[in-house]
């Protein structure tokens, strides 16, 4: 077994018994020359060491199918070989509220539905069995909810009128018989239809599509609803293929 | 090592008392085991204070020391207008999955609903196209395969629970085949119609070009037709296959002629009893099910619609599955190649 004793743990020698100075010199020297060297190694290590610190891995990117192997369509994490390595292209957002040029379509969608409310609520004057007279009022109601809306949306800007063009030229009919009746609203749910979604392509604002949009969904069963009220059984009425022209707002 | 005696009594006391101690100096220029044991340590603590010190931290780093095993990097997923558009196709393509496997069945169809069913198929096939078209004049790669979290999630589990059941497991019994698969493969078909046309309402917000919000509206008008129809079909009830009775009791007009008041409302029986007694003779009675109607709610709803299929497992229940609106976990990314 060695003992290995270093000069700073060790007793030492009695001071009286120290070699003289003289005879020191060497061994710091040598000692000294050592440190020195090694300090000189550690200097030069330390920059590789840094970079070995600082580093994680270099981001590879690997498909084991190859680059233009398919990979496993079912796991969204999967890895597959990047299209470029060009920057990602940042996109400026939409903005959720409706801007100035928004305000008058939003304006006209409120006035036809306050209108298509007034034209059912003449509809409820109707002959209609229990069942049609549930369906227009359902339908009544759900179109005067969707003029609430838009003036939810539109605040101190909705006018709240009907549109005077819409209701002069439905009135006769919803005031009729009931076949014409039910033929009328479906036209009417039709043209509604049609309407919104050609607002929703001009309407900057998210928040106002997304409102016209959630009315679209469901005033599009409206249609296949009225089919099948007044009777109809060919798929081509029931699924309104044939689709009513849309509104355009006075101006534009 | 090389043993190096040293005179100094001190150092030699060291050695008493150890048999076979060799005492191994260090003040003659030669560094020792501990001395090398010092320099290595002091090498390792430097290196971590400089992997500590470095601008890991602001790099969003780890620091480590030496090689660290090589990481592949996640490709970028942002959802564009591409993504969202093929997305839009997969929706449609697992629809035509499912019809196609079901139309010339007549276990699985009534033969009488075939012509509605071709009528659906050349629906889906004409929006997939729709989507295709709109995907290649943005710029992207058209995709040409069903959702395929869709598929494997919700769609593959519900036709396997109807069409096969589910095989015994440790915990539990087979389930056999559903007891009315014509009717479970209109509720099936009826879901994904609706969930699709809700799809498509949801992408309004997402989509950045107003035209292309409009172009995926004009799709989702014709689901949500297919699901009014599929729910006449569904729920014969009239006029609760119309309008859902909420919608019937939420348009009733109040006879009440104070001006600005509302319907009243019939108060809510805290005390009155929740639970359902217990069938007699054993044997738990099957979920019951929910009957669509063609109008569920004033306004198109994106929330979560739940279908029940399948046959009742030994508790009687019977698959629940909730559909979901497309999210991050199901978009087709542009990077993400279509096998189908």
């Amino acid at each position: 077994m060695e003992i290995e004793v270093s000069p700073a743990e060790s007793a030492g020698p009695a001071e009286s018994q120290r070699e003289p100075a003289g005879r020191d010199r060497p061994n710091v020297a040598r000692r000294r020359l050592l440190g020195v060297g090694l300090g000189g190694a550690a200097a030069t290590l330390l920059p590789v060491i840094a970079r070995r610190a600082a580093a994680t891995t270099p981001p590879t990117s690997s498909n084991p199918a190859g680059s233009n192997g398919t990979v496993d369509t079912r796991s969204a994490t999967t890895t597959a070989a990047p299209a470029s390595t060009a920057p990602a292209t940042t996109t400026t957002a939409p903005p959720k509220r409706p801007t100035n040029a928004d305000v008058p379509l939003l304006k006209f969608a409120q006035d036809i539905e306050l209108a298509a409310y007034q034209l059912y609520q003449i509809g409820l004057a109707a002959k209609l069995n229990d069942v049609q007279h549930t369906i227009i009022q359902v339908f009544s109601q759900s179109h005067l909810a969707y003029g609430q809306a838009l003036s939810g949306l539109l605040g101190r800007l909705a006018d709240n009128k009907v549109d005077q063009a819409l209701l002069d030229s439905q009135t006769a009919a919803f005031s009729g018989d009931t076949a014409t009746l039910l033929a009328a609203a479906g036209t009417l749910e039709s043209t509604l239809v049609a309407t919104h979604v050609s607002l929703i392509g001009k309407l900057i604002g998210t928040d106002a599509a997304y409102l016209l949009a959630s009315i679209v969904t469901v005033e599009a069963r409206h249609g296949t609803v009225l089919a099948s009220l007044r009777g109809a059984t060919a798929l081509a009425d029931l699924l309104v293929d044939k689709e009513a022209a849309a509104l355009t707002p006075a101006g534009g | 090592m090389s043993h190096q005696a040293n005179d100094s009594a001190d150092r030699a006391d060291l050695a008493d008392g150890v048999d076979g101690a060799t005492v191994v100096g260090v003040g003659n220029g030669v560094v020792g085991r501990r001395g090398f044991l010092r320099l290595g340590g002091l090498s390792v603590a430097l290196a971590a204070v400089v992997a500590a010190c470095n601008k890991n931290t602001e790099e969003g780093r780890l620091g480590r020391i030496g090689l660290a095993p090589t990481t592949t990097k996640l490709p970028d997923a942002p959802v564009t207008d591409v993504a969202l558009l093929r997305t839009s196709a997969s929706l449609q393509r697992s629809l035509l999955s499912v019809y196609n496997k079901v139309k010339d069945d007549p276990e699985l169809l009534d033969p009488t609903y075939k012509p509605l069913v071709t009528r659906f198929i050349a629906d889906a096939e004409a929006a997939a196209k729709v989507f295709d078209d709109a995907t290649t004049g943005d710029g992207g790669v058209p995709w040409t395969c069903g959702n395929s979290k869709f598929d494997s999630v919700l769609i593959n589990p519900s036709y396997q629970r109807i069409t096969v059941g589910a095989p015994a497991t440790p915990e539990a019994k087979a389930i056999v085949p559903s007891d009315d698969k014509k009717r479970d493969i209109l509720t099936l078909v009826h879901g994904m119609e609706s969930i699709i046309g809700a799809s498509y309402q949801q992408f309004v917000t997402l989509l950045s070009k107003p035209a292309l919000r409009a172009t995926t509206l004009a799709v989702g008008v014709g689901n949500a037709r297919h699901a009014a129809l599929l729910a006449l079909m569904i729920n014969t009830a009239r006029p609760d296959g119309y309008v859902s009775t909420d919608e019937q009791s939420a348009a009733e007009i109040s006879t009440d002629t104070t001006p600005a008041s509302g319907p009243t409302t019939t108060g809510q029986n805290l005390g009155a009893t929740t639970t359902t007694a217990a069938t007699k003779g054993g044997g738990s009675a099957p979920t019951p099910l929910v009957a669509p109607s063609a109008i569920p709610a004033t306004f198109g709803s994106t929330a979560i619609l739940q279908i029940i299929v399948g046959a009742g497992d030994e508790n009687g229940t019977r698959l629940k599955v909730s559909l979901q609106t497309p999210s991050l976990n199901s978009f087709e990314y542009e990077y993400l190649n279509p096998s189908c």
